[in-house]
């Protein structure tokens, strides 16, 4: 490192200043990152030491992308505003998609209800209670067309966040743009459809992990031949982040996720340069503030570092770090819930100055109910005033270049290399996941979070400090019951207005090939033969079974 | 005398909820200050959980829901205490639950709901001195 | 004192009551043994032992038999707690009347099952429960305290699963009646088989162990887990040896009722004591000779430790 000694010199120097003013104002004990990543009172270029501009760094739009996967970022086009949605029925929900497109929004993102997550239709007695709560009920093609009523699906581009049932709900979406008059080639969105986070953090698995992972690559496989503008899975680290994990748990688990889907499409047969460029990810943005930036940075830089050494493939965007942010909920607090405003605009900030391409806020009342539509009105704000107003997105990257900032995405990349290193130890993601590798580790952050929230160690802004008594004034949405009923009536009428027969012959293919060949075609079929969602759920649980998984501490 | 008796406590997840963050930690940190916790898992109708209740003679059922099914599984769960007779069985809550339905629920015959946030230590207390059988 | 053998709020009554120590209800069990056949089962975590349990409950109830599943978990030896979290692998028991699922605690006793557990075990032999399966963790000492309760005794494996060291312990060898390679479907499973049976012996009764794969998650060979149970206790029967394994029961019972008294007593301020003298001018054998000389005392007073 050039002029070294100077620094360290002077560093000495600095350390008498330091004493002096510490025995007078001594310093918080034990300042750590979120993720209990210890901090120094600065950082400075002894730092960095022989850092190596063009090799951490590189120009924005350039391997290996840390500062940004396009030359001019934001400053030729926003990251799209995408606010999560959905609740009741596919009538309801087509209401709220319409406000938000009048507001602002500019990529829709659907939620659906634990029902639908789970394959189950609403007639299903397993369901009792449990309809329109959590997002929106779609079983049939016909739901998925009210949903988009009015609004033009090859002009939009659609999240769909589900994941056993995901190609059946691509199948959906597909036929009912078909209907519209849309070409397949024109249709731009994602699905979530990441199934190996859901055995380590969200639980919305159906079946096991090996017949999951083959319905994955099906879908990776089908997209890179038929939807070339579709994401056929956004591989996830917000699940694993809110379930427990520390950023660097995020980070880790999530690529080693996408390195394993990369591998396994690769023993199907297909070419990286074929599907690489279409998996896109989504991370959550917690409130450490710079740890997130540099956590994205440093995830941009491990992806692309990844994927040239394992893969080498031959095209640039093949090694592009494409993701969606969210907001964290688990940071939202219930106690004093305008305050979580706040949290999530310094969220979103870092989310931004973090590099995103597509960003969700949450609302201030998600500790309580799904948003109002007041509340997810000051969401959508939030990120056009970050947009438009704070002169963020005027520059790319702008805080590259910070001690600290560098400092931290390198940490935070030795500290992923560590796990991947611990991963393959182990046999790999999926040795890992039967073995309770990773819901170990979550389990036992989450614990420690825990106990540094209740001794203090960390504070929760109206939970652990500056509480007051308070009565909660905020207006609540409330799911009407009758939006159930119309639902089922609409079922039922689907039901009976539909040649079963044609439907059965249907259905009995997707068993039949289940294991043998790519099931999209024989989904869509079926879809097209007026199979609701959970009779083709319900026709592969019969060849795969379901999975019940083991609790792990 | 060594003392035998513990508190035992049953957390189940009722529904298709399947975040159980909360109910995980909850159960480690109960057991952390003394309580036989059982565990069920998730994906838990109302029939599991009180045949679980009584299977395992707990003093506690706490239910942890977020997703905004609370209003439907209580009402099955206190149902199903009430018709096989576990009136010595404390009924606690945890999870995302409006102020007026919490209002709602209590008024039914739940003791308690705890918001997100809530201090463990907290939800501790309240079961030591609310369950309905002495330790002894 | 028993009204309603089928009431199984009662039934959880009376357990939680023999659990917590109660002289008479223990007496009453023994008294009232109607010869359960009683399964152990054991293996490390991740072996698949409650969905075992869970497939094998699920035959014998298809014969009309009451079954009893007693699942065991270690308690801290901290705090006294413990999470008990075998059942959520049984889920598909509860459309089923004839079967009941109770998880105990090793209730400070460390690595073992707690002092009253056999007596659990009795009373569920007294209720009428046809089969009383154990399922314990396998941290060593449990493995031994089951080999006095149960009949038969079942280790349950998985294949050694990429580079990681599986050490097969000695405890187990020998208190092992079947041994099953379960998950046989996810590794080198014959490669175990081999391994077991390499350190397999007959056992001093003439029941050579035997060794069986299965897939309990689909159901795959536990048709053949259950006969080779079957034949097990078939074996004691024709070999005139389950009155010898009631005894070793019984035994066992009476050594854990007399562990508690004697922990009871360690407990107490004698104790420190008879420590306090010992230091001083006292000798080691008249030390031990005084707290039982107190032991005894007590009772023959109807003393209460």
């Amino acid at each position: 490192m050039e002029k070294e000694e100077i620094f360290k010199e002077k560093l000495e120097e600095w350390k008498k200043v330091y004493e002096k003013s510490v025995s007078i104002m001594p310093e918080r004990e034990n300042i750590k990152t979120l993720s209990g990543i210890s901090l120094k009172t600065f950082y400075s270029p002894l730092d960095l030491g022989d850092f190596d501009y063009f090799e951490k760094l590189g120009y924005p739009g350039i391997y290996p992308f840390t500062r940004g996967i396009h030359p001019t970022m934001y400053r030729s086009r926003y990251w799209t505003f995408r606010e999560f949605s959905g609740f009741g029925d596919a009538i309801e929900t087509n209401k709220r998609l319409k406000f938000l497109i009048e507001h602002g929004e500019t990529g829709l993102s659907i939620a659906f209800d634990y029902p639908t997550l789970l394959g189950l239709d609403a007639d299903n007695p397993l369901t009792k209670g449990e309809f329109g709560k959590a997002g929106v009920a779609i079983n049939t093609l016909e739901d998925m067309q009210l949903m988009f009523d009015g609004i033009s699906m090859k002009d939009i581009s659609t999240s769909m966040t589900i994941n056993g049932p995901a190609a059946i709900m691509w199948g959906f979406y597909i036929v009912a743009a078909e209907t519209q008059g849309a070409k397949r080639s024109e249709l731009r969105g994602t699905i979530q459809n990441d199934i190996l986070k859901e055995y380590m953090a969200q639980k919305s698995f159906i079946f096991p992990p090996e017949p999951s992972l083959k319905l994955v690559i099906d879908t990776i496989e089908f997209g890179s031949k038929e939807l070339p503008l579709w994401n056929p899975i956004s591989i996830s680290g917000y699940h694993i982040r809110e379930a427990g994990a520390t950023a660097v748990q995020e980070a880790a688990f999530t690529l080693a996720n996408g390195l394993t889907y990369v591998e396994e499409a690769i023993k199907r047969g297909l070419d990286v340069d074929d599907f690489a460029y279409r998996l896109s990810f989504f991370f959550d943005s917690h409130i450490d503030f710079f740890e997130e930036i540099a956590k994205f940075r440093a995830i941009r830089r491990v992806w692309a570092k990844e994927m040239k050494r394992r893969f080498n493939p031959k095209k640039e965007r093949s090694l592009w770090m494409r993701f969606h942010t969210q907001t964290a909920g688990v940071s939202l607090t219930a106690q004093q819930p305008e305050n979580n405003i706040i949290r999530t605009t310094l969220e979103a900030l870092a989310a931004v100055l973090g590099g995103t391409q597509s960003l969700h806020t949450n609302s201030m009342d998600e500790a309580w109910a799904l948003p109002s539509e007041k509340a997810v009105m000051i969401a959508l704000r939030t990120q056009q005033i970050i947009a438009e107003e704070s002169g963020v997105a005027n520059v790319v990257d702008p805080l590259g270049g910070s001690y600290y900032i560098e400092w931290l995405t390198d940490k935070i990349e030795e500290e992923i290399y560590k796990y991947f290193d611990k991963i393959e130890q182990i046999g790999g993601v999926i040795a890992g996941i039967k073995k309770g590798f990773f819901q170990r580790e979550i389990a036992k952050s989450a614990y420690e979070f825990q106990k540094d929230i209740e001794e203090k160690r960390r504070i929760l802004v109206g939970v652990n400090k500056y509480r007051i008594d308070e009565k909660l004034e905020i207006p609540i949405l409330k799911v009407p019951d009758e939006l159930e009923e119309r639902h089922l009536a609409r079922l039922k009428k689907f039901k009976e207005d539909r040649d079963f027969s044609k439907t059965e012959e249907a259905l009995n293919r997707i068993k039949k090939y289940a294991d043998e060949q790519n099931l999209m075609p024989y989904i869509i079929d079926a879809i097209k033969s007026k199979a609701t969602l959970g009779e083709i759920v319900n026709a592969l649980k019969e060849v795969w079974g379901e999975y019940i998984e083991p609790v792990i501490w | 005398m060594i003392k035998m008796r513990k508190i035992r406590v049953l957390i189940a997840k009722p529904g298709l909820d399947g975040h159980d963050r909360g109910a995980k930690v909850l159960a480690r940190a109960l057991m952390e200050e003394g309580f036989e916790v059982i565990y069920t898992g998730i994906h838990q109708t109302a029939e599991d959980i009180v045949r679980t209740a009584i299977e395992e003679d707990v003093d506690v059922i706490g239910l942890s829901i977020l997703s905004g099914a609370h209003m439907y599984h209580f009402t099955r769960v206190l149902e199903l205490m009430k018709k096989n007779n576990l009136n010595d069985v404390l009924l606690i809550g945890g999870g995302i639950v409006p102020t007026d339905d919490k209002e709602k629920l209590k008024n039914m015959g739940v003791a308690e709901i705890f918001m997100p946030g809530t201090p463990i230590k907290e939800i501790s207390e309240f079961i030591r001195k609310n369950i309905k059988r002495p330790l002894e | 004192m028993i009204n309603d053998v089928n009431n199984k709020m009662e039934i959880s009554k009376l357990i939680t009551k023999i659990e917590n120590h109660d002289d008479e209800l223990s007496t009453w069990a023994i008294k009232n043994i109607k010869g359960a056949q009683i399964i152990g089962i054991t293996g490390v975590f991740g072996s698949g032992k409650s969905t075992i349990i869970s497939k094998l409950a699920l035959k014998y109830l298809a014969e009309n038999k009451k079954v009893a599943i007693l699942g065991i978990d270690p308690s801290s030896p901290f705090s006294g707690g413990a999470v008990l979290g075998d059942r959520i692998r049984m889920k598909e028991l509860n459309k089923y009347d004839n079967v009941y699922v109770r998880s105990l605690s090793s209730r400070g006793k460390i690595g073992g099952l707690s002092y009253f557990t056999a007596d659990v075990v009795n009373l569920f032999d007294a209720l009428g429960y046809d089969i009383i399966i154990i399922e314990t963790v396998g941290s060593g000492q449990d493995e031994v305290d089951i080999y006095n309760i149960a009949h038969t005794v079942v280790v349950i494996h998985v294949p050694t699963l990429g580079d990681e060291v599986q050490v097969i312990k000695a405890g187990q060898m020998e208190i092992g009646d079947i041994f099953v390679v379960n998950k046989a479907d996810q590794g080198p499973a014959d490669e175990k088989v081999r391994e077991i049976e390499t350190l397999i012996t007959p056992k001093n009764n003439g029941w050579s162990p035997k060794i069986v794969k299965t897939v309990a998650i689909r159901n795959q060979n536990i048709d053949e887990l259950k006969n080779l149970i079957d034949e097990h206790y078939k074996f004691l029967k024709e070999n005139n040896l389950l009155k010898e394994k009631l005894i070793l029961r019984i035994k066992y019972l009476i050594k854990q009722h007399l562990n508690y008294k004697l922990d009871n007593i360690m407990n107490s301020t004698l104790s420190d004591q008879i420590a306090e003298k010992l230091l001083k001018d006292k000798d080691v054998k008249s030390s031990v000779n005084e707290l039982l000389k107190i032991l005894g005392d007590n009772y023959g007073k109807g003393g209460n430790i």
